[in-house]
């Protein structure tokens, strides 16, 4: 092949990559699983950016968001970001919070009780298994069952998404694809 | 004094001597049977003749299924001046549901000798055989022969050096439920329905019979009358779960029109498989039965003289975000309305607080931490305050609230 021919083809791959890059329709695509999203208050002028990084970060637990409510605050140096997702299958919404520093986003907490009524059922029954919790929790009304994501899962399992179902003083870490509870965790502090 | 007087007096007096010194013999040496040794330290607790060793855990719980094992290690401490030999003996216990053999416990290594002040570590295994019935037993480890003198024979000898060791034989369950609670607020004279769900993760088909179960150890309220009985319930459901499939147990309540306060019952699926332990096979029930009032609380109040009349009305606190199967419930409010002597004030709400009660994380497990500082509502309350001009005479206020169970009032008369 000659020199000038592949210097064109380096030419044009680079050219598509700005082409694709400076996409405003495809750096703003929102994924089949938003269904509306809105922001409140002002947008700020790098909406979009945030946009397309918020939906590497958030996802719902076998389900669709039906409306994500994105609240900014600080400046452009430092912008404090929470989201508020809500589904048609949980009362309950995903809350996340994040920090925007220097065109990155840090997950800086999160609240994620928007889990389907039929898993949240499941997660308490497998919970239930363990005789401990099961004994402890008599009378003891509902639990909430939250989402764990994977960074904090690996630090008392794996870097897997994890459930916890929660009781007044006692909660119960399980993994939903196991069916299994992986540690009991009690008010005065003792994990087994 | 004669002389069998004086004699009398010696000896009254010796023997009252003897029985204080032998009173303090007694509260010297006090007995180890029967003491609070987890208040005294082995030392302390122990006469001089036994051997003082310190044995850490004194208890472990072993929940193994058939065909698997667990260890625990267990540390032991020589309190005395000198090397001490020790060898571990499995004694069962005389109680339990299942008959444990004691091959299925070991313990490493088997004897050691263990010199003044040193520490010596045994590795306790329990393995259980595959075809090992699921319930409890319990056994000892002695680590050495000595024992408490009792005074009446016992089937077991009572050890001074053991590690109790209780074990827990359990088999997962061929059948999932859930939920296994259903809790609900429910209104007097309406209809409910629920449904459990049994998915069958065996192999073979499970019978099933569900049935109100009159063995309801959940009822907190002892003796006290229920809001209604258990007929106003029906189950629905089909005799068995094939393999693989999930059937669903219907469950109706037809809430009497004049019940009340509260109910607590226990559905037993009577699950037809052996894995299933009491009370596992159960579904807890508990509602609590309230009637909408479809008259309206009525308060009657006098003025003396003309002035501002403010009226305050507030909830009682209720749960925002309703878990399982609670189905019923809706935000408070109020159809409140004032008579004054001249016929109906006009009363509107001047000002609506919706008061909530907001967690962010106090206790909490250490996989929840990253809530932290995200609030959690807890309790949400409705306050709505109305004013209007009053006037001297009569007047009479009437509420009628709507989804709450209780509500507060003031009226202010004046600025």
């Amino acid at each position: 092949m000659k020199p000038g021919t592949i210097i064109t083809i380096i030419l044009l791959i680079f050219g598509l990559g700005i082409g694709l890059a400076l996409d405003p329709e495809k750096s703003n695509t929102r994924p089949e699983w938003v269904h509306n999203l809105q922001w409140s208050d002002e947008q700020p002028d790098n909406a979009a950016k945030i946009e397309e990084l918020l939906f590497l970060e958030i996802v719902p637990y076998k389900t669709e968001y039906e409306m994500v409510n994105i609240t900014s605050k600080g400046d452009v140096k430092e912008m404090y970001i929470s989201v508020i997702a809500t589904t048609l299958e949980s009362d309950n919404p995903d809350i996340y919070d994040f920090v925007y520093e220097n065109n990155e986003l840090l997950l800086t907490g999160y609240l994620l009780e928007a889990v389907p009524l039929k898993y949240k059922n499941e997660a308490i029954t497998i919970a239930l298994t363990d005789r401990d919790v099961a004994t402890s929790v008599r009378n003891s009304g509902s639990p909430s069952v939250k989402r764990i994501l994977s960074g904090t899962s690996q630090k008392f399992y794996g870097p897997k998404t994890l459930l916890s179902v929660t009781w007044k003083g006692i909660s119960a870490l399980i993994d939903p694809d196991e069916r299994k509870v992986i540690q009991v965790w009690k008010e005065s502090g003792t994990v087994n | 004094m004669n002389r069998y007087r004086c004699v009398s007096i010696y000896i009254l007096v010796f023997a009252m001597l003897t029985g204080l010194a032998a009173s303090e013999v007694v509260n010297e040496n006090p007995s180890p049977v029967g003491m609070p040794d987890q208040l005294l330290p082995p030392d302390q607790l122990l006469p001089p003749d036994f051997t003082k060793l310190e044995i850490s855990p004194q208890y472990g719980n072993f929940i193994v299924q058939p065909g698997n094992s667990k260890e625990m290690t267990v540390t032991i401490k020589n309190k005395e001046n000198k090397t001490v030999s020790v060898k571990p003996n499995t004694v069962m216990m005389s109680y339990g549901q299942i008959n444990v053999d004691p091959a299925w416990i070991s313990v490493k290594p088997g004897s050691a000798k263990i010199p003044a002040g040193g520490n010596q570590k045994f590795t306790v295994n329990v393995s259980v055989p595959s075809d090992a019935t699921s319930g409890n037993s319990g056994a000892q480890i002695a680590f050495t022969n000595e024992t408490y003198p009792m005074p009446y024979p016992m089937p077991v000898p009572s050890y001074v050096h053991v590690f109790q060791l209780s074990l827990d034989v359990w088999t997962p369950p061929k059948i999932q439920i859930a939920p296994q609670y259903i809790y609900d607020s429910l209104q007097a004279g309406k209809e409910y329905d629920y449904e459990i769900k049994l998915k069958n993760i065996g192999n073979e088909s499970i019978n099933i019979d569900p049935k109100l179960s009159n063995d309801n150890p959940y009822n907190p309220y002892g003796q006290m009358p229920t809001a209604f009985t258990d007929d106003a319930i029906t189950l629905s459901a089909p005799s068995k779960v094939p393999a693989g499939a999930t059937e669903v147990v219907k469950v109706h309540v037809n809430v009497p029109k004049d019940s009340k306060g509260y109910y607590n019952g226990v559905i037993n699926l009577n699950i037809d498989d052996p894995s299933i332990r009491e009370q596992e096979g159960n579904v807890q029930l508990s509602f609590n039965v309230w009637r909408q009032p479809t008259e309206a609380f009525v308060k009657i109040f006098s003025m003396e003289k003309t002035a501002p009349l403010t009226i305050e009305v507030s909830s009682g606190y209720s749960n925002p975000y309703p878990y399982g199967m609670r189905a019923n419930n809706k935000m408070p409010s109020f159809e409140t309305k004032l008579v004054g002597p001249n016929g109906n004030a006009s009363l509107k709400v001047t000002k609506t607080v919706i008061k909530g009660g907001v967690s962010m994380g106090s206790e909490m497990p250490p996989w929840e931490l990253d809530s932290k500082g995200i609030y959690q509502e807890s309790s949400v309350q409705l306050i709505e305050t109305y004013k209007t001009k009053g006037s001297k005479g009569e007047w009479k206020l009437e509420v009628l609230p709507n989804n709450t169970e209780r509500f507060d009032y003031s009226i202010t008369i004046g600025k």
